[in-house]
């Protein structure tokens, strides 16, 4: 019988993001096929010399079959955040199947010029067992 | 969609039920290193249908100021599973975001204002339970608070449980 069953992949968690561009890798995990339903991350408003930043970054996923997956963009800092908080949350809904052992890469490129001495965080969250396997 | 309509719900003689997870996660100098794993047993006889976490919890840094920057990750399990619901410790930032800016933070008014609600469509099976095992890297207690939004499932009701999940099985892999 299948069930599905919440499996979240952590990926670059606490990871400096140096921008234009940096990758991140993970792999599903082996035993059942996985949904990617969405993606969350959160990105700090302020950088390391204390000024607020609002870049905006954008998701790529490429997998071991060569697919690239999604290109959409997630904007931090943007005029819906409440002003005065640190850290912005956003998430990306995606519903995306995955096989086992499928190596999932994120590239994420933002617009900044020049490294961004900050930490981005990025979670996978999905369910298992779709598929019956 | 994942959320259980009535007629199902009356169906399985579901029952509405959350399952809060709820504490203060010792500082990372101290005696338990940062860590507390907070666990509650599925009620006997049922299972929990999971739909919807919420989340929220305060960033006080090492030296007992609020700013705003999470310290704390979790890993969740449900009893049954060995190597938990995730490959790691996830950032509980991902999650929800909270914290807001202050030149100077204050140890007694911790910044958890911000609650997210994140889709948790999970079945706890009955001899399971609702585990956060929370790790905190500030030298300061951080406060860690969530809440599972679901449906006790009746043991005698698990195989239309499972018909209803079935039938919103997506279409096949792309």
């Amino acid at each position: 019988m299948i069930r599905p069953r919440v499996f979240i992949l952590g990926a670059a968690v606490r990871r400096p993001l140096q921008l234009p561009v940096t990758l991140v890798s993970v792999t599903v995990p082996r035993g059942s096929d996985w949904r990617l339903d969405y993606i969350l991350a959160s990105y700090p408003r302020t950088v390391a010399a204390g000024a607020q930043t609002s870049p905006e970054l954008r998701f790529r996923l490429f997998t071991t079959r060569g697919v690239a997956h999604d290109n959409r963009p997630i904007r931090f800092g943007d005029v819906t955040s409440p002003s005065g908080f640190t850290r912005v949350r956003r998430s990306v809904p995606l519903g995306i199947p995955f096989q086992p052992g499928e190596v999932i890469t994120i590239e994420v490129s933002g617009m900044a010029a020049g490294p961004v001495p900050a930490t981005i965080s990025i979670t996978l969250h999905g369910q298992k067992g779709w598929e019956g396997r | 969609m994942f959320f259980m309509d009535f007629a199902t719900v009356r169906r399985l003689k579901a029952r509405k039920f959350a399952y809060t997870l709820a504490g203060s996660i010792p500082a990372f100098n101290g005696a338990q290193a940062g860590a507390l794993e907070l666990s509650e047993a599925i009620q006997q006889g049922f299972h929990f249908w999971s739909e919807l976490l919420s989340i929220s919890f305060t960033t006080i840094n090492s030296a007992g100021a609020d700013d705003g920057v999470c310290t704390l990750t979790c890993q969740f399990k449900d009893g049954a599973n060995q190597i938990g619901m995730s490959n790691t410790f996830i950032d509980l930032s991902t999650l929800s975001a909270p914290g807001r800016q202050r030149a100077v933070g204050l140890a007694g008014d911790p910044s958890n204002q911000l609650a997210a609600f994140i889709p948790w469509p999970h079945l706890y099976i009955s001899t399971g339970s609702v585990i956060a095992d929370v790790r905190n890297a500030s030298n300061s207690a951080n406060l860690f608070d969530a809440t599972w939004n679901g449906y006790l499932i009746p043991e005698s009701s698990i195989a239309q449980f499972d018909a209803w999940v079935n039938s919103m099985a997506p279409a096949s892999p792309q």
